[in-house]
Parts: C-alpha cells; structure tokens; sequence
C-alpha cells in the first residue's frame, strides 16, 4: 500500500528543510532515474526506479545516494536556464555542476 | 538630397522588404523610442530570466516585517496592512520622459518575489543562478531567512495540506498538468464601471455607510441571528479601507516625486509642465475619478500594478478602447486639449508601462510562458451592450500605436463582428500584415452566445467580456468579473491517450498515474479503445478540477485579496472577500496538447482495427520503445489520417471526443455552480510539454514539440490549404462544445500586399466568421526572416511573432521554440 500521507508530507517538508542539507558526492540530482518536480526548480522530485508502495519514492536533488543500488550517473546535466526549459537532463539548482 | 527626402526613401524602402521593426523606430516620436528602448524585457528564454534582471528583495522585507509584526490580527487584515507598509515603504522611481508613473518594484530591473505564495517559489529563487541581486552573498543570506521564515507558514504550505495527498503528490510531478489554486496566483477581471466611477475615496464612503450600518446592528438592541455574519464583514471592509488608504498614499508618493524632480531638479520648460502635470495627476487618481485620458491612462495603470502588488496576476482582462473612449472623446474631440500625436504618446506608453512589469514565477510558468511575464491579451472592440458596433477613433490609435511600439505584450484580441467598421479593420489587418502575430481575431455572436451557454451570463452583460488570458471571455460586470484563475485547472491532455494504451501507468515518469483501464494489447475493438481513455481523461478533469475547486473554496480565508475586493462593487456590497466564490462564475479546463487525442485514436482505429495491419500488442511495443527500431511501422502511423485537410474519417474522431467531453464537462460543477468547460490551446507548453509525454499513436516521439493550437492541425500536418483547415475547425460545436479554442495560421506576406491583400485577408476572415469558428491568429514572417534573426539576433530585437495565445519578441525565445515556429505551415489565401 502507498502511504500517501507520508509521500506529500515528505515532498512539502523535505523542500523545505533540504537547503539545511550539504550536496553529497553522490546524489540524486546526479542520477538519470531522478524525475524532478517540473512545477519548480526546488529540487525535489521522485526516483523513477524506487518505489514506495506503488508509486515512486520521494527524493530531492541534494539525497545521499552513495548506498543506492540503482544510481547511474547521469551522462548530462544541464544547468543554463537560458536556452533549456525541463527535461531529464535539467538540473539548474546552485550545487550543481554543467556536464 | 534633404534630410526629409532621405528619410522617406528609407521609409518606402523598408515598406517595400517589410523591415516593419526598423520602420516602426523611424516612425514613432522621440520620446517613445526613448521608453521603448530603455525598458527591461522581463519575459524568460528558455527558462531563465535575462541577463541584468534581479529580484526585487524590498516588497518581501517589508511584507514579512509587517507580517510578523501583526501576528495577532486575522490574515485579510494582516495581509492588508503588510501591502500598506509596501506601499508606504517601497522606493518609487519615474522614469525620464515618461508621462505614466507606477511599478512593481523599486527598480525598473528588478522582479518582484512574493514569499508568501508558495515555498516551492522561494526555493525556485534561492536556486536560481541569474536573479540573485549583488552582493550575491550578502542576498542569499537575507533570502534564507526570508525563505525559513515564510515556507512552512507560506499559503501553499497550508493549502496542499487540506488537499488529498495522492493528488498532490502526482500535481507536483508537473507531468499531467498544472494548477496552483491560489487567489494570489493567477489573474482577475477588473470591474472599471465602478472603481473609475467613484475613485477609491468614493469606494470609501460607501465602505463607511456599510460599517456605520452593521455596527448598527450588532450594537443595537438585540441582532437577528442574520446580522451576527456583520461580525465577519466589518473585518473584511475594514481591510479593504486599510488597502485603499495606503494605495491613495502611495500614488502620492508619485505626485510628491514628480514635483519634487519638477521643481528642484527639471530645467527643461516643457519637462517641468509635464512632471507638474504628471503631480497633479497621481494627486488626483485613484483617490477621485478621471476627467482626462492622461488620468484615466493613470488610474488604470495604478489599479493593474497595486493589483500586482498583491497577487502575481499572470494575466490582464481589459477593454481599453472602451472604458477610456470618453476620455479621449472630451479631450480630443470637444474641449481639444490634446492633439493625436499626444494621444499616440500617451497610450504608447500605456502599453509599455504594461509590457515592462515582471515577477519571479516558478520553473514552469518561466517556461511555458518564455518571452513574456504572462499573457496580456487587451480585448478591443466588439459590441455595445445594445449590440452596436463598438468600434471607435481610440480603437484606432491602440492599433496604430502597437505597430509603434512593438511591445509582445500586451497584444490585442479582437472581437470581429459583422458590423464592425471597415477602417478599423484595415487598421486590425495592418497590424496583421507588418507582423504582429496580433490582434487575434475572436468571434464575437459566437463567444456572446458561448458566454451565455456555458455561465448564463445575460445578453447585455455577456456584450461586455473580455478576454481573461490568452482566450477565454467573461464579463468585467459587477456579477460576471473573475476574481481567480479558475483556468488552474489545466490538463495535459495526450496524457489521457498515453494512459489508455498502458493501462494508467506514466512511461516517462514510469509510475501508475491514472486508472486502470485494462491491457490495451487485448483491446479487440476501437471502441474499447476509445472507452479507456474516455476513462482516462475524466479522471484528468476530475484531478484538476476537484484540486482548483477546493483552491476556491477555501480562498476567502487561507488566500483573501482585500485590494482587489474593495475595487469589486460584489464584495463591497456583500461584505466579503473577492475570493468568495460569490460571482456568476467562469471556470473552465484548460487543455494543453489535445489535438493529438483525436489524431492519435483515429491513427490506430485505421491501422489497427479497420485496416488490421498492425496488432494493439505491435503498437504497444512500438510506443514502449519510443518507435525506436518500428520507423517503416511510424511512418505509417504518420501518414493515417490527420486533422486539419477536411477528411471526415479523422474528424469525425476528433468531434466525438470534442462532444463527448463537453458532456462531461456539463455535468461537473465548480464552487458556483457552474460547469467546467473545456478550453482547448497550449500557450509555449506545446515546447516544453515535449519531455513530458511519451511517444504516442500519431508517429510522435518523446521529446517531440506538440501540436502549437487548441484546433491547429500539427506543425506540416495540414496540407490541403487553409480552406480545409476551415473546414475541419468549422464541425467543431464553438458555442457547446468548447469555452473557446485556438487556431494558428501563417501566412504569406507577398500575399497581403496593398488593397488586394486587405480584400483577400477580409474575405478570409468573412468566411471563418461564417463558419462560426471562434478564434483565429496569424503569424505574417517569413522563414527566411526568422532564421535571419536566429544568425543575427541583435539585428531583430522587435520581430515578434505568435506563439499559442500570446506573442512574444523573437529573439527571446529559445532555439527550440523558435524552429516551432518555422516548422508551421504557410498557407496561400490569395488568389
């Protein structure tokens, strides 16, 4: 069963406290499975592999993912807002790096 | 050669290789090319703002101060009086040569951020990597304690947390639409038959008769068990007197700025007159009503920015030419104090006024409303309320002044009508012809009766609507005005297909999104096909339009808009807020990428189930896998039938689905009692919407740009001419099956040259009136022009084209959306 309560508690929350939060070395912002919110660019968002019940699990840009069996290093990033809009690839937030 | 001479050829030059943008700056007089010039453009590209752009941190410290300071008092009265101290507190700028005083921010670079609105905003800004005012450092750090202080108290912190959880965690995928039900969000029809009639001191005295009367009654003797909601209202007026006070004052702050800089600092004569004029204007208005059109051009201007001091207002309901008609006919014509270039002056800057006013949006509203900061559509003309033409000389002028000034926003909508005088229309056809991309051409017995269908507006008030953003009309009466974005319900529509085919499940976001509705690979019939995503797409509207009316619902309390309610004659008569879901109601569902439904289904009933030349599992696994290695199999999905070339097979398709969702949207309800109807269009989504949806039974890939129009063919798709596009548009029902929808052309500029070209568009036009489509717009540039600009974007900077609803200067979009607009189709119309 999908605990739908916790998900929107951690996606509304977890916005909110994850600035407290360092970029990990390896995150989920650097993942090709990361499908973030494209209402905005927060940073939180959803793993497209991992899931909580039957939906996707909640996660964010900044989410350690060192012990994560599934991360695979995303072959782009792209962080110019200038020319791209959302898409898989687009990871604008401050901590992250153009690839 | 005289200069004079020199300066008419290079005129008739420019005229003849239609370099409209160079010529517009030869023609327009030296002060609008100065304004013109010096305004910031504060639309995104792509989704970032441009460079030089900065938030404005001075509207959120003193909200937030003032905020905080009141803790004890209710939120409409908090909110009033934390906009006052903005107000109070603000720094106010006026512009060199500029005759019209008033923005959003305490700098003409600046955008303005509301912290308040939502935390997932805050944490858009705090990331953004351009906007972040100098020291950048030093920012940030007043920012984070801004964001700290406002995202867990911020009014979509509470509201998502009265909302079904499930619905706001797949509402924040952003992957099946979008909707920020928030009264401080979105956009509100102005009712200027009141505000500009009385002026806010006469606003307050009504106010203060209406207080003076409930105290009355709750003070006196015993109260009815009636009165005792008197309670209720006396704190609601007593925040619109708080609003309405400190928006008098800050207008003053003009007037005093104004004469301060005449009067110390001016040393030329005629600059001086102006900036005296301009002190006694902003004195005057919005305090007592205009008597002049340089007042009511203010007063106007004042409303629409202390509107979006408020709310970040996406949108700009007007009727210009209307409601400043007297005006300009006692100066102009009667007491002639104003000549038309003046006329021209003022209204130009009117308009850039307008198009130079920015907010820090969300990622989203950034990209799918790149090139502008939301979509102000003017309505211009269409009948008086006794169903005469209302065309007028002022009309004319917003005409000619928009091809002065080439702002891409606002741009106009206009409401074509049989009667509508011929020199107008030459005007409407010249802004077409030296491309515009506007005014969009709007059908008005249409959208009156379509008006009164859907909302049962009466006849006389349905007369009076105006287009609330880029396309949907409602009244600006006191019972018709729209207080709220109710277009917040927005579907992504191809979604519905997509589900249909794999039983609910997203293949991009790869999650169950939707119901299930059975393994479409043992689908053995169309119209079990048709049936799943009947299923599919009710569940869309049923999404949206269940979140945005709990938005409205509840807005009153968690949302309230004092401003806007004391401009509102409903709420000050009634005693409650603008948010109240009190007015006769215009919601509707605003679907993005639909066109592609009928296309879609009607591909597979052919090839699938008529033809049998595929099987539903070959085109599961062909969809799955992006049509990658089923090229020979797309093609021919490709080449089934297609909207938009008048072959009944397709159209039929797409009618059914048209038909049998207006049904459905009949039955639904909003918080007023109204139905929820469908509003086809697709603004820039159609661009960026392209990484959401999957590939589909039309040939498309993921990644792929989606059909540009509410009714358009896809981009090539149509290759019968533009009488069969007509035709094809024309089976829609555009009084009962649609709120409106939105049909793109391009057209050839050779075609409409000279007096043949106006008879050719006009006969055009007279045909698709005929036909009772409700909206047409066209591009007139040729591809050769444009990828000019892409090469040489410095050289362009007024190109301006349509996108879907609104228009925007070429050069700032980016290079995707740009290659949409030359992928389009040009049709011939001539002979």
């Amino acid at each position: 069963m999908t605990d739908w309560n916790k998900m929107r508690d951690s996606l509304i929350f977890g916005t909110i406290n994850k600035s407290k939060k360092e970029m990990p070395r390896v995150s989920c912002g650097k993942c090709e499975n990361f499908r973030q919110n494209s209402v905005s660019a927060a940073g939180d968002g959803l793993c497209s592999v991992q899931k909580e019940g039957e939906a996707n699990m909640v996660v964010f840009d900044n989410t350690d993912a060192g012990e994560c069996p599934h991360f695979a290093e995303i072959t782009r990033i792209r962080t110019n807002t200038s020319e791209f809009m959302w898409d898989v690839h687009f990871r604008p937030q401050r901590q992250l790096n153009e690839k | 050669m005289p200069v004079s001479e020199l300066k008419t050829r290079e005129i008739e030059e420019m005229e003849k290789t239609g370099q409209w943008w160079w010529l517009a700056e030869k023609q327009r007089s030296e002060r609008l090319n100065y304004l013109r010039k010096a305004v910031w453009v504060k639309g995104a590209r792509g989704s970032g703002y441009l460079p030089g752009i900065k938030l404005d941190l001075q509207r959120a410290l003193w909200y937030t101060k003032t905020w905080r300071e009141n803790d004890s008092d209710t939120p409409t009265i908090r909110r009033a009086k934390a906009l006052a101290s903005v107000w109070d507190n603000i720094e106010i700028f006026i512009l060199d040569h500029s005759q019209i005083a008033g923005y959003v921010g305490s700098r003409p670079h600046t955008v303005s951020w509301n912290p308040e609105i939502i935390y997932l905003m805050n944490e858009d800004a705090y990331n953004d990597r351009t906007v972040i005012p100098e020291p950048e450092k030093e920012s940030l750090k007043v920012m984070r304690e801004i964001c700290d202080y406002w995202n867990p108290r911020t009014i979509g912190t509470k509201g998502m947390q009265m909302l079904s959880p499930e619905d706001v965690v797949k509402a924040l995928t952003g992957f099946i639409g979008w909707g920020l039900p928030l009264s401080s969000v979105g956009y509100s029809t102005k009712q200027f038959d009141f505000f500009m009639k009385l002026g806010f001191n006469g606003i307050l005295k009504i106010i203060d008769q209406k207080m003076n009367e409930a105290r009355e009654k709750l003070y006196q003797g015993v109260p009815r068990p009636e009165d005792y909601d008197y309670f209720d209202k006396l704190e609601v007026w007593e925040a619109m007197k708080i609003t309405l006070e400190a928006a008098i004052r800050w207008a003053r702050r003009y007037s005093r700025l104004a004469r301060i800089i005449a009067e110390n600092f001016e040393t030329d004569p005629k600059r001086k007159k102006e900036l005296l004029r301009m002190a006694e204007t902003c004195w005057k208005v919005p305090a007592e009503p205009p008597d002049h059109l340089w007042e009511s051009l203010q007063f106007d201007h004042f409303v629409q920015i202390l509107a979006r001091y408020e709310a970040l207002e996406g949108a700009w309901p007007a009727r210009p030419d209307y409601w400043h008609w007297p005006y300009y006919n006692r100066d102009v014509n009667e007491e002639k104090n104003l000549s038309r270039e003046e006329v021209i002056d003022l209204v130009g800057e009117f308009m850039i006024r307008a198009y130079e006013v920015g907010f820090f949006w969300l990622l989203l509203a950034r990209d799918t409303l790149q090139g502008i900061t939301g979509t102000w559509v003017w309505t211009l003309v269409g009948v008086n309320e006794d169903g005469t033409d209302a065309c007028n000389d002022l009309t004319d002028i917003f005409l000619e002044t928009a091809r002065l000034v080439r702002v891409s926003n606002p741009t106009f909508g206009f409401r074509y009508h049989p009667n509508a005088r011929i020199q107008t229309l030459k005007q409407v056809f010249e802004c077409i012809r030296q491309g515009l991309g506007y005014p969009a051409m709007r059908n008005d017995p249409v959208l009156v009766a379509n008006a009164m269908h859907w909302h049962s507006h009466p006849l006389k008030e349905a007369r009076r609507w105006v287009h609330q953003a880029c396309m949907s009309p409602c009244p600006d009466t006191k019972m018709g005005s729209q207080p709220f974005r109710m277009a917040h319900a927005t579907v992504i529509a191809a979604k519905a297909i997509e589900y249909a085919v794999f039983d609910g499940w997203d293949p991009v976001l790869r999650m169950q999104m939707g119901p299930h509705t059975g393994d479409a690979s043992q689908f053995e019939s169309f119209e079990e096909l048709y049936n799943a995503w009947y299923e599919q797409i009710k569940w869309l509207i049923n999404f949206w339009t269940r979140i945005v009316g709990s938005g409205r619902a509840k807005a009153e309390k968690l949302d309230p808009r004092p401003f806007l309610s004391a401009i509102y004659e409903r709420s000050v008569d009634l005693g409650v807020d603008a948010a109240n879901p009190s007015e006769r109601g215009n919601s509707w569902v605003t679907f993005f990428a639909w066109m592609e439904t009928g296309d879609s289904l009607a591909a597979v009933k052919k090839l699938v189930f008529d033809e049998k030349k595929y099987t539903m599992a070959q085109l599961l696994e062909a969809m799955q896998n992006n049509w990658e290695g089923y090229e020979e199999m797309r093609m021919e999905f490709v080449q089934a039938p297609k909207w938009g070339n008048d072959d009944d097979y397709v159209d039929r398709v797409h009618i059914r689905c048209h038909e049998d969702v207006a049904r459905y949207c009949w039955e639904i309800r909003d918080p007023m009692g109204n139905p929820w109807p469908p509003l086809p269009e697709n603004i820039a989504a159609y661009v960026t919407n392209g990484s959401k949806v999957g590939a589909l039974p039309n040939g498309r890939k993921l990644g792929d740009t989606l059909y540009d129009g509410g009714c358009s063919p896809g981009a090539g798709l149509d290759k019968k001419g533009p009488t069969a596009v007509l035709r094809s548009v024309a089976k829609i029902d555009h009084i009962g099956s649609v709120r409106a929808t939105l049909l793109n052309q391009r057209l050839s500029p050779i075609q409409l040259t000279g007096e043949k070209g106006f008879q050719f568009w006009l006969n055009y036009i007279k045909t698709w009136a005929d036909l009772g489509i409700d909206h047409v717009q066209f591009n007139v540039v040729d591809n050769e022009v444009l990828k000019a600009a892409q090469q040489e974007p410095e050289k362009y900077p007024e190109l301006i084209v349509r996108i879907a609803g609104y228009s925007a200067h070429f050069v700032d979009l980016n290079k995707k959306t740009q290659d949409t607009i030359i992928a389009r189709n040009v049709q011939q119309i001539g002979g």
